[in-house]
């Protein structure tokens, strides 16, 4: 439940409102965004290539002062990064402990046993592997953010709390699904979280408003609000690391009902609430650069038929662009968490994407984009020959001999690597879209679970009109197509279509 | 042959270098000198002794096995201390039956190291594994059979400098490659996975 209510509160941190930060030295006009406000960053070319605050051109690092990179940047601490990798690792498994999970009484023998035995696939629950890992994972990698390591130094780091707590935090068998999920996943979500809680962090106020703003940061970044607590830098007036001030904000929010059909029925008129959050935090469309995440998308939804129906965050890595600036090629990493009635699905990725936008007028622009790439990891609800997707799974007698917290499985999904590819394009009018149609693809190749190749598909089609400030109205059409090609040879591969609808209403920070 | 090729690589890559290693650095023994830059070609070739484990749900009994492998990296520094790039690693024993096991794992590799001023270095990496034959010890049934795996990799070792452009490393890794489910002339055999385990030498290029 952690990631759920992380979210939540994320969601209620963001809604809440934050102070902007008053500019000091020649800088650009701090910008809000609706309630948000981008705190005042030092002027600079638009053209300048944004760089990691320790790589300067040509990659040689700046010196530190006082075990920091720039006055606002936390003390590097190696040392303590992977001891607090380990000190989560502790209390994640005094946690287990205390709910009586046999799989936390752990011994030098368990831990023995598990090194000689190596990785297996594990039998958990979908949302514990897709959501619950990659969650833990996030604290192994903001532990490096917090103690002033860069991007790749704390991916590192997140590799090392997931391989050490794989092998010595459980007495189960490591888990290759584990490993990867905790670690891409945590490196994905403990980047968007590290950034957000830097958004909410107004580093330039004192007093009840400065405490405030640390808790809600800290309420986004558990790890890195604990360290500044700790180390007092919760309290230093100073200005933010450039790196963590993006160059421009979005963020919409959507509330409204949705209707799903099936391959029997084009839409059942029984209907689900949801409530979809749209963030775009820096601007993927342009700019050279090797800061990864300068640039991310964020899409949450709540509700829709589940409790979390999707997640998603896709974060530039390297920016280039071509010919002039018309052409932004991007590399991107995303982790994705999708529930619906046609797929339960859940990746790791990389991708490569190409984009470019065209203004029409002064107001009105297009953006367009075209992307595809490498599925690390995948899961898919397993599909059976014969089965429909949405079924609930048989009920299976359990083992009575297993302990407390050990899955004994079946387990209902399937795991394997594959790809993915997609487009989408944007009519604009000012920054507030008013077409936006998208489509995706995931390609997965099953080897562990029933083998097949999946094939999922979506497409979705808005629409949305202002109707007064910031509020507005929309409605969606959505399409998901799943195939299944089972490898066993005779079998006819499963083949389903759902469409749905959406009404809502949208909130805009722009 | 090949396990003597090994044997002979493994040992020029771990004794060799450590008394240049030694001459080679006087401000931080062991320190990699100078500095490595971003876009410097990242090229590791090596041997290593490798212990493989078979498994699957119902396997009867997991069988250790001894051979020596070949483990080859090739990319780039994406700075000083970070290298990424792709990974072979070609692995060669037999079975009981005396069928012979081949696994060649290709992956994309990614290495790093802590401190700019030692050479300890962690390193992860996924991908495919191509496998044919495995061990397996199913109700006496082994089969015979060519299989794509997905393949991941962890692993850690200590890097010297042997001057500007050269240098050695002591590896240890993990590889695992899960077959997933095998069709067997008897029956399915669920959740096929091979677990190695290599300690050996490397010889660095940047």
């Amino acid at each position: 439940m952690e990631p759920l209510l992380s979210s939540t509160l994320l969601l209620s941190a963001l809604l809440g409102g934050f102070p902007s930060a008053p500019p000091q030295t020649p800088v650009t006009p701090a910008r809000c965004v609706g309630l948000l406000c981008l705190s005042a960053r030092p002027a600079e070319p638009r053209e300048a290539p944004i760089l990691s605050i320790r790589q300067a051109p040509g990659q040689v690092a700046a010196p530190l002062v006082d075990g920091r990179a720039c006055p606002g940047c936390p003390k590097r601490r190696l040392g303590h990064a992977f001891i607090q990798a380990t000190i989560i690792n502790g209390f994640y498994e005094l946690a287990n402990l205390i709910r009586g999970q046999d799989t936390a009484k752990i011994t030098p023998s368990t831990w023995w046993l598990n090194m000689k035995r190596g990785w297996e696939w594990d039998l958990d629950d979908f949302v514990v592997n897709q959501i619950g890992h990659p969650y833990q994972g996030n604290n192994y990698y903001t532990a490096g953010r917090a103690n002033g390591l860069n991007f790749w130094e704390s991916s590192a780091l997140t590799a090392f709390g997931s391989g050490t707590w794989e092998f010595f935090g459980e007495t189960n068998q490591a888990s290759l699904n584990d490993l990867i999920n905790t670690t891409l996943g945590g490196i994905a979500l403990g980047e968007m979280f590290y950034r957000t809680s830097w958004l909410i962090r107004n580093t330039q106020k004192t007093g009840k408003a400065r405490l405030w703003s640390e808790i809600g940061a800290t309420v986004a970044d558990p790890i890195g609000g604990i360290n500044r607590f700790i180390s007092g830098d919760s309290a230093r007036v100073v200005e933010k690391p450039r790196d963590v001030v993006p160059s421009a904000l979005g963020s919409t929010i959507v509330a409204g009902a949705l209707w799903r059909g099936s391959n029997h029925e084009t839409i059942n008129s029984a209907g689900f609430g949801f409530l979809e959050t749209e963030v775009l935090y820096g601007d993927p469309t342009t700019g050279r650069s090797r800061t990864p995440y300068d640039a991310f998308g964020l899409r949450l939804d709540i509700g829709g038929g589940s409790a979390l129906s999707e997640a998603r965050v896709r974060g530039r890595l390297i920016g280039q662009p071509y010919k002039g600036g018309a052409v932004q090629l991007n590399v991107a990493q995303a982790y994705q968490f999708n529930s619906n009635t046609a797929y339960r699905f859940g990746a790791q990725a990389f991708e490569v994407n190409l984009s470019f936008v065209k203004n029409f007028s002064s107001t009105v622009s297009m953006w367009t984009a075209g992307w595809g790439g490498v599925t690390v990891l995948g899961a898919v609800d397993s599909l059976p020959p014969g089965a429909t997707p949405g079924e609930p799974p048989p009920e299976e007698p359990t083992d009575p001999d297993a302990g407390q917290g050990v899955s004994t499985g079946p387990r209902f999904y399937d795991y394997g690597p594959g790809t993915n590819f997609g487009g989408l394009f944007f009519l604009r009018h000012g920054a507030r879209p008013f077409l936006l149609f998208s489509y995706e693809a995931h390609h997965l190749y099953i080897v562990d679970g029933i083998r097949a190749n999946h094939l999922l598909q979506r497409m979705r089609l808005d629409l949305r009109a202002p109707l007064k400030g910031r509020v507005g109205i929309g409605g969606a059409a959505e399409f998901f197509d799943r195939r299944t090609y089972y490898q066993t040879e005779g079998v006819a591969a499963g083949k389903f279509r759902f469409p749905q609808v959406r009404l809502y209403l949208t909130w805009s920070a722009s | 042959m090949i396990r003597r090729l090994t044997f002979i690589v493994v040992a020029l890559a771990l004794f060799t270098p450590l008394p240049a290693a030694a001459q080679a650095t006087p401000p931080a023994p062991g320190a990699i000198e100078p500095p490595l830059r971003a876009g410097n070609k990242w090229i590791v070739v090596g041997g290593v002794w490798t212990t493989s484990l078979g498994d699957c749900t119902d396997c009867e009994e997991r069988e250790y096995r001894h051979t020596g492998s070949l483990l080859s990296n090739i990319g780039w520094s994406i700075n000083e201390r970070t290298d990424v790039g792709a990974e072979v690693m070609f692995v060669a024993s037999k079975a009981n039956t005396d069928d012979r096991i081949r696994l060649t794992f290709l992956m994309a590799s990614f290495q790093y190291r802590p401190w700019r001023t030692n050479g300890f270095f962690l390193k992860a990496g996924a991908g495919m594994a191509f496998v044919h034959n495995w061990i397996l010890n199913v109700e006496n049934d082994r089969p015979s059979f060519r299989s794509k795996a997905f393949a991941l990799a962890i692993g850690t070792g200590w890097e010297w400098s042997l001057g500007r452009h050269f240098g050695a490393q002591v590896i240890a890794t993990h590889h695992a490659a899960a077959l997933g489910d095998l069709q067997t002339s008897a029956r399915t055999v669920e959740n096929v996975m091979g677990n190695l385990w290599s300690v050996g030498g490397t010889i660095v290029i940047r």
